[in-house]
């Protein structure tokens, strides 16, 4: 199998059982920046190993920060604030 | 893992479950979820079955394979036979049938077709066979529109001329408004879809709360996302209010991402029209290149037959994907036509919603069909 066919599911973290092509479909895959490259270039980290990434698209990227990865270009930041488990919270 | 078992926890979904039944109040409630991944998740996580019945998800457009046009894929593989070309494609193109083939088949009649992860890769394939034309099949939604964009002016600044791009990339509100516009649309609400939302981000929605009167959420792509953003649309329904919320604030914010926007408006401009599998011709729904980057258009350079080419005249996938029937009620469903071998998109890419229903929803189909029949036999009693 391919690595950019992969058995995932949701937001492009590796699990399930499932192929889904993660460029086709409406995923972004987790990645965490490993190292700055050159020119809006940067190498970050998701299950699969390190891979080289766009970062052109998203201001004030640093290494260690966890961005959404589609087609090899990352394209958000992943917000450690999350109203949403506030929200879950409230419902427990 | 985190990011991912916060979203999956039995108690909450449990909960907010019951919080949905009871908001609701049994009134019945059509959800559209329009991208193929929320689809996904539905099925795979058998959300429709702990979903009060009087929920009923509808299953939308928003997977980009499903609804690209037979013929354009009749153009890419007569792209990808030319002569000395090597045509570049994401994987779940490989298996789409065109009219005659797909592109694994002409692949395995020689001609050179190569799969990639990103166009950026299809620009280092290029690089590396100065001599010969290489082609990207650019397709897909607002999510994927960036990565072409980011590689066509990459590709101006490094020179590379022998890089070409047949661009299919459609737009998520054109669509919403062409089926908005249908007198066949029977819907309640919609959940957005996150990562599409991530680029435009959420103002582009507001016409379908102000104008069309529906309330919007943008969902993100766990099963408590997708859960939490239905009971935001039944509390919206239940409270007579009708806005955009955004249930996926983790990752998209209202102005979306700006610098994507602003890429995709420097190298592409909206087609003056474009067909879509089950839709018909939308007006401005997709893009193409702007003329500078004309030296990248493949459209421009290679002679492509342009054909339309109706669809396999067994295969529903059109009603399909305006929510008129189910999967299983078409004809050739789980018959002639399987994930192994589809007759229509819905069943090739793993977001279609006839091979999420092949794959995962044999329990709803069976409840669904035992819905059909039950008031039938009660009247017959």
């Amino acid at each position: 199998m391919s690595p950019w066919y992969v058995p995932i599911v949701s937001m492009g973290q590796q699990r399930g059982d499932d192929p889904i092509c993660v460029t086709c479909a409406d995923v972004a895959e987790i990645m965490t920046i490993e190292a700055m490259g050159v020119e809006g270039e940067a190498y970050a980290r998701s299950g699969f190993g390190v891979r080289q990434i766009d970062i052109s698209l998203v201001a004030d990227v640093v290494v260690g920060q966890q961005v959404l990865v589609h087609g090899g270009v990352a394209l958000g930041l992943l917000s450690p604030k999350d109203p949403t488990r506030f929200m879950m919270e409230e419902q427990r | 893992m985190k990011y991912m078992d916060e979203y999956r926890d039995r108690d909450l979904v449990a909960r907010v479950c019951d919080e949905i039944d009871r908001v609701s109040k049994g009134q019945p409630v059509k959800i559209m979820e329009v991208c193929g991944g929320h689809t996904h998740v539905i099925f795979k996580y058998g959300l429709e079955d702990v979903l009060p019945p009087n929920i009923e998800m509808v299953h939308g457009p928003g997977c980009p394979v499903c609804v690209l046009p037979m013929g354009r894929i009749d153009d890419a593989m007569a792209l990808a036979q030319t002569p000395g070309v090597i045509f570049t494609t994401f994987a779940d193109m490989m298996r789409v049938p065109g009219s005659q083939q797909s592109l694994i088949d002409i692949k395995a009649q020689g001609a050179d077709v190569r799969f990639v992860y990103s166009p950026l890769d299809a620009l280092k394939i290029a690089q590396q066979n100065s001599e010969r034309q290489v082609i990207f099949f650019a397709i897909g939604f607002d999510t994927t529109t960036p990565s072409t964009a980011v590689t066509i002016a990459r590709a101006q600044a490094l020179g590379v001329h022998n890089f070409k791009v047949f661009t299919n990339h459609v737009m998520l509100i054109p669509a919403l408004q062409a089926l908005l516009d249908s007198p066949e649309l029977d819907i309640s609400g919609f959940l957005a879809p996150g990562h599409v939302s991530m680029v435009i981000g959420m103002n582009p929605y507001r016409f379908i709360a102000q104008t069309y009167e529906k309330p919007v959420v943008v969902a993100g792509f766990e099963p408590l996302d997708v859960l939490q953003s239905v009971l935001m649309v039944v509390r919206q329904l239940s409270q007579d209010i009708r806005q955009v919320e955004n249930q996926y604030s983790r990752v998209v914010s209202p102005e979306g991402n700006m610098l994507a926007q602003q890429m995709i408006a420097k190298t592409m401009e909206p087609r003056e029209e474009f067909e879509w599998r089950g839709l018909g011709t939308i007006p401005h729904s997709a893009l193409r290149l702007r003329p500078e980057y004309a030296a990248f258009d493949a459209e421009a350079h290679f002679a492509i037959p342009g054909r339309h080419v109706p669809d396999h005249p067994a295969c529903q996938c059109g009603s399909v994907l305006r929510g008129r029937i189910k999967p299983w009620e078409c004809g050739v469903f789980g018959t002639a036509c399987t994930p192994e071998k589809p007759i229509g998109t819905c069943m090739v890419s793993a977001e279609g919603a006839c091979a999420a229903y092949y794959n995962y929803g044999r329990y709803s189909m069976a409840r669904e069909r035992e819905q059909l029949v039950h008031p039938l036999v009660k009247g017959d009693e």
